[in-house]
């Protein structure tokens, strides 16, 4: 129903196809050393990509480069069928057809709402009926005539959208489009917009810095790494089999222990564990690695594998460090049910279904 | 983030243009109406006396011969100044000066027209440059103001020389900055000797004289007892006289007939050379010689008149008897300088 | 376009070049060093207690609970408006024996016993009626600037003025030093003041030897001109150091997003108060009245049956009206001409940026006289232009030559203080260049452009050689019939003509300035 009303445009059968939105080797560098080497990431239509890293990884300048925001030294983005630049052509931002929603909503301070919604709308439409659909989408009917100044920061953050939206883009950007908001209007208006976006169907790409916020709206995530893709997939193939101990440890809590081969079935300080065959780059287990053992992947029991250190607990579950015989210690999730207390004694062992081997 | 040459605005063509435009358009109309200087029926004046000494002048004369006055009002120095600039371009066929120094300026520059006999005969040859180019037509007399509550007018000194006695110590005023004064001292140089000259200021500058840049400062000064005496312009007390009445405690002594401190400046009459109205700038020189114009000038402006036949305003003190123009200045520029030189070395300016 | 600022300084090259003494030796004379040392010494003390009381005054009227503080803006910007000469001889008559001030004040007890010259005279003067170069921008970035940081300040209980120190100061460095800088140009330039206050500087002694010495006094302009150069490219320097260790405070803040937080003046209230009507008090109504005086006296003693007025209507509505649009044309034109330059200096942190913003800011330390003098002189040299001479378009120019600097760091203050994710924004939407600018850029910028048009606007209506030289003949502003009749000593009607030009000034000021900065609150 939402899309009958809105219709952003939909790619065409032909830009379907599994590459949409192509990045390709694409590098960037302002007066000193690139920001960006040599990145490539494919985004398909309809998808929503996350990219996720730490700041200064360059995610905010890819994401301006696509939007045409930044001028890449070489490589090419292609929107479709239609290059956008490839280091000598260049399509101005205005010309690109790609919405964008910053930080802080980045609204026009002296133009009101409705106003900001038709900035992007050719001529004709500024005073069609087209600026109050877009408000209704976004849940802000009638609030055309106020002034952006006096709107709490999540419709702020709700009337940038609609003006990205309201233009009907190929492609939405969205830039670290909840930081800006208080912790609990941020789960809100997250859980909004990722409604929003799936029932809408507009490729997106958005980025973050926050691990749970690309898992929780991104079909797919890139994390960057000091200007490089270190990996893309799924948030379940990044969190089960990252590609390297960078990834493994940034997207998630890790244990990370390690064995002389890593094949078969490895002897732990926790017990053994089987080896899953490959990680996630195709790579064949076996000599010395570090097995990736997500803190749920281990179960305590009543023994004496170590000693509680410390319990953090959640609500929905909690965190258990074990400090092991060795000296070492190992995170472990638990249900909300916490029996145990500092300076228990407790018996660890893995229930997953295999860990990963990454190379060290 | 970063500065983004690539991206970086370009210049505002559009502004630009606009702002051409509008440019264009006003200079459009502008020029029409500068167009009607070379109106045959109009002339140009440069006038270095305010609008409100010699307008109702000017409306005479176009009331008298139909001929519009175009008037640029001005500082005499500026003026002098732009005329150069503009040279032979000038719109000027007139111009006027409150003392002969910028019109000996011009002379200089050989920018003057020599004017007709016959307006030249309407003043004393004193009252003109002995080589015709300008021509005086109002005067204005060096006199010693001074405060009539402070000082017995029985005990005011007969010669500017008095003033470096003890008695005034302190007490006079001098605008050694002003082209007046700088006209007079420029003529009490070469009457005296620079000797004599560099002596008499440098004693004023020991007997404790103060610096004061306009003669309206001093008579305001004086008026208010700031200080006593000061060489002035006779026609600023009238002024100020006229403005305040009584309240005004100022009042003009002239020096004693003969002295060097009494001068007369004179506010000059000039035709460009490079004017195509000849005749019609010699008829406004005529008109401002005028019996009529004199008498306005002296009546209601209280200026000395020049015009041969025409008596000063009762209420003016006698007419001083050396003038500017009395002696005979072979290079004009030159002597100002070295006035100026000798004004900055006595260090009054610093008093 | 810069070119165009740089006429006049080619002008008094090619003039002293041309000149028959050897520039160097002029330059080096006692002569000449003294009254250059004069120079500095009042345009340094001049500039910092300017920005002194213009960025206090600018705080209290922005930032505060200050009673009355809409009017406040109107008057304080106000005593720009007086001509040099006319405010300085107001000042003076006033406060002297036998003025309407001294005589109030020994009436109330007070004995006011000043002898106004030298040194401090003109530093007092000069600072009264100056400091508005420094308020009017600082009062405009202060109402653009988001209040986030201070009410951050004060969340973490700093008081006030510490929050002033720490907080505000560091924002509105930048707005400043550019008030300070053209103060210093002005004093420099100035003629008026330092005449009456008997204080000998550059200027006077060009002023002094421009008939009978022009190759001396062309020389001193050169020296004057070197000497503004040099201050403006020191404080660009300053001003760009300052920028990076404020860009972080200043940052791309949101303007205007919410009403300005207000400081509870409190106990403070009564000094505060005192201090921005003191200065009003001595800067503005310290002339005015003594204005008032003289124009009272000659309507009064007209009435008795005296000498009667020599001024009627038509001396009054013509000038007035002539006044009010060609100084509004001025200030818009200004504003056009100077917005690339600041785009220029601002996005291109370049040398040639650099050079730009020196030829532009420096005219202003030109006197008048040389800058139309200098027109004339090129227009006349400039064959299809020589027709020109003499008309709108050439003294427009002129004014926007000498005046512009006033313009131009207010202008680089708001082409800075457009966040530049707005015009991202904008682009992303599909906006080019030219909509950015009228839909997102301008409207953004407008009230630091207001400031600076407003600045350039009352420079405009008091503007004296330039409007008697290189006008249309025949064109009276009110400036030049105060000057008038001023010159002719009729005191009552200058008084009478300088009051209106101060009534007119307050409220052009109101439409275009103080209206304009509160539009974004």
């Amino acid at each position: 129903m939402l899309n009958k009303r809105v219709d952003p445009a939909r790619p065409s059968a032909q830009d379907r196809a599994a590459e949409y939105l192509a990045v390709q080797d694409l590098t960037v560098a302002y007066d000193g050393p690139a920001v960006l080497h040599q990145v490539s990431l494919e985004v398909a239509a309809g998808e929503v990509m996350a990219l996720l890293g730490p700041s200064g990884c360059g995610k905010t300048t890819l994401l301006r480069t696509i939007a045409g925001l930044e001028r890449q030294v070489a490589g090419t983005v292609r929107l479709g069928s239609r290059v956008l630049g490839d280091g000598r052509d260049f399509v101005p931002p205005e010309r690109r057809r790609i919405g964008m929603v910053f930080q802080d909503g980045a609204l026009f301070p002296h133009l009101d709402v409705g106003q900001n919604v038709a900035y992007g709308l050719p001529r004709s439409e500024r005073r069609s009926t087209r600026v109050a659909e877009t408000l209704e989408i976004v849940g802000l009917a009638g609030l055309e005539g106020r002034r952006p100044g006096s709107l709490s920061g999540g419709q702020q953050q709700r009337v940038a959208l609609a003006r990205a939206l309201a233009p009907r883009p190929d492609v939405l950007l969205l830039d670290e489009p909840f930081s800006s908001l208080d912790t609990s209007l941020r789960v809100q208006v997250r859980s909004e917009i990722h409604h929003l976006l799936l029932e809408l169907g507009v490729t997106t790409v958005f980025v973050t810095h926050d691990q749970e916020e690309a898992f929780v709206l991104g079909d797919r995530v890139a994390v960057l790494n000091e200007g490089r893709v270190a990996q893309v997939g799924s948030p379940d193939e990044l969190y089960r089999r990252p590609a390297n101990r960078w990834v493994a440890t940034f997207v998630g809590d890790a244990n990370l222990l390690a064995v002389t081969d890593a094949v078969g079935t490895c002897q732990t300080p926790v017990g053994p564990i089987p080896v899953a065959d490959v990680n996630a780059t195709g790579r064949t287990a076996g000599g010395p690695a570090e097995l990736l053992v997500r803190p749920e992947d281990l179960r305590l029991a009543e023994g004496s594998t170590g000693t509680v250190e410390l319990v953090e607990y959640y609500g929905h579950d909690a965190m258990v460090r074990v400090l092991l015989g060795d000296g070492s210690t190992v995170h472990a999730r638990t249900g909300a049910d916490v029996r145990w207390q500092r300076g228990d004694p407790v018996g660890v062992t893995y229930v997953g279904p295999g860990a990963v081997p990454l190379g060290v | 983030m970063r500065d983004l040459p690539n991206n970086a605005p370009r210049p505002f063509r559009h502004l630009a243009r606009a702002a051409a435009v509008a440019l264009v358009l006003l200079g459009v109309t502008a020029t029409a109406t500068a167009c009607a200087g070379d109106d045959p029926d109009s002339l140009t004046v440069y006038s270095g006396r305010s609008e409100k000494l010699v307008g109702p002048i000017f409306e005479a004369f176009t009331a008298e011969t139909g001929i519009a006055l175009e008037v640029r009002y001005g500082s005499s120095n500026d003026l002098a100044l732009l005329l150069a600039e503009e040279g032979d371009k000038s719109p000027a066929d007139v111009f006027l000066s409150r003392s002969p120094g910028p019109a000996g300026f011009l002379d200089d520059l050989g920018m003057l027209a020599t004017i007709e006999d016959e307006v030249l005969e309407r003043v004393a040859d004193t009252d003109r440059s002995p080589d015709g180019t300008w021509v005086g037509f109002a005067g204005r007399g060096r006199v010693l103001v001074y405060n009539v509550d402070e000082v017995d007018p029985a005990d005011l000194p007969d010669s500017v020389f008095d003033l470096t006695g003890p008695e005034y110590a302190g007490r006079v005023a001098v605008p050694g900055s002003n082209s007046s004064f700088q006209d007079w001292f420029t003529l009490f140089r070469l009457r005296n000797g620079d000797d004599v000259a560099i002596e008499w200021l440098d004693a004023m500058v020991a007997n404790g004289s103060r610096f004061y840049p306009k003669n309206g400062a001093i008579v305001e000064a004086v008026g208010r007892n700031e200080i006593q005496f000061g060489l002035v312009n006779h026609y600023y007390n009238f002024q100020k006289v006229a403005a305040n009445g009584d309240a005004q405690r100022s009042a003009n002594h002239g020096f004693a007939a003969g002295d060097d401190g009494g001068l007369m400046i004179i506010a000059t009459a000039t035709v460009l050379d490079s004017s195509d109205e000849q005749d019609a700038a010699n008829r406004l020189l005529a008109h401002l010689l005028s019996d009529e114009q004199q008498a306005y000038l002296t009546g209601k402006v209280y200026e000395y008149p020049l015009a041969l036949g025409v008596a000063p305003a009762a209420v003016l003190p006698p007419v001083p008897a050396d003038r500017v123009g009395a002696v005979d200045i072979d290079d004009v520029a030159a002597e100002f300088t070295r006035t100026i030189e000798i004004i900055e070395a006595s260090g009054i300016l610093d008093q | 376009m810069a070119a165009a600022f740089a006429l006049p300084g080619g002008y008094v090259t090619w003039r002293v070049i041309g000149g028959t003494e050897s520039p160097l030796a002029l330059l080096a004379s006692h002569r000449t060093l003294a009254p250059l040392w004069r120079t500095v010494q009042l345009a340094v003390l001049v500039s910092a207690s300017t920005a002194v009381l213009g960025t206090a005054l600018a705080w209290i009227t922005t930032r505060t609970d200050l009673a009355g503080r809409r009017f406040w803006r109107i008057v304080v910007p106000l005593p720009l408006v007086y001509p040099s000469f006319v405010g300085a001889a107001a000042f003076i008559s006033g406060l002297s024996p036998g003025g309407i001030v001294h005589d109030l004040a020994g009436d109330l007890g007070f004995d006011l016993a000043i002898r106004l010259h030298g040194l401090t005279g003109a530093w007092l003067v000069l600072t009264l009626f100056t400091y508005p170069y420094v308020y009017l921008p600082v009062a405009a970035r202060l109402a653009s600037l988001p209040t986030a940081f201070e009410e951050n300040a004060r969340l973490l209980g700093d008081r006030p003025a510490r929050v002033f120190t720490r907080v505000v100061l560091p924002q509105v460095g930048s707005s400043i030093a550019a008030g300070s800088l053209l103060v210093f140009l002005y004093t420099v330039s100035d003629f008026g003041a330092v005449h009456l206050m008997r204080f000998e500087t550059l200027t006077q002694t060009i002023f002094r030897t421009r008939l009978f010495d022009r190759d001396r006094s062309f020389a001193l302009a050169l020296l004057l001109l070197l000497l503004a150069l040099l201050v403006v490219a020191a404080e660009r320097t300053i001003a760009r150091a300052g920028a990076r260790r404020g860009a972080l405070l200043a940052g791309d803040g949101t303007v205007g997003d919410r009403r300005a937080l207000t400081v509870g003046l409190g106990r403070w209230s009564v000094p505060a108060t005192g201090l921005v009507a003191g200065v009003v008090g001595l800067a503005l109504v310290a002339p005015a009245v003594s204005l008032a005086d003289w124009g009272l006296f000659g309507w009064i003693r007209s009435r008795r049956g005296g000498a009667s007025l020599r001024l009627d209507w038509g001396d009054v509505l013509g000038p007035t009206w002539n006044t009010v649009w060609i100084a509004a044309v001025t200030a818009v034109v200004a504003v056009a001409v100077v917005l690339p330059v600041a785009y220029l200096t601002t996005r291109h942190r370049n040398r040639l940026g650099g050079v730009v913003n020196a030829v532009v800011v420096a005219g202003f330390a030109i006197p008048g006289l040389v800058v139309a003098l200098s027109l004339v002189f090129w227009t006349l040299h400039a064959s299809p232009f020589d027709a020109l001479v003499g008309s709108m378009p050439v003294l427009v120019f002129a004014y926007v030559v000498h005046f512009g600097a006033q313009a131009v760091r207010t202008a680089q203050v708001a082409v800075d203080t457009i966040p530049r994710r707005m015009e991202d924004a904008a682009r992303l939407l599909g906006a080019g260049r030219v909509r950015r600018l009228a839909t997102v850029e301008l409207p953004l910028m407008l009230p630091g452009l207001a400031a600076g048009g407003g600045l350039v606007m009352l420079s405009t209506m008091k503007e004296l050689p330039a409007t008697l030289l290189a006008s249309p003949i025949g064109f009276r502003t009110l400036a030049t019939q105060v000057w008038d009749t001023y010159e002719a000593l009729f005191l009552p009607e200058m008084a009478i003509l300088a009051l209106v030009l101060l009534g007119i000034s307050a409220v052009m000021t109101w439409l275009l300035v103080v209206r304009r900065s509160d539009h974004l609150r």
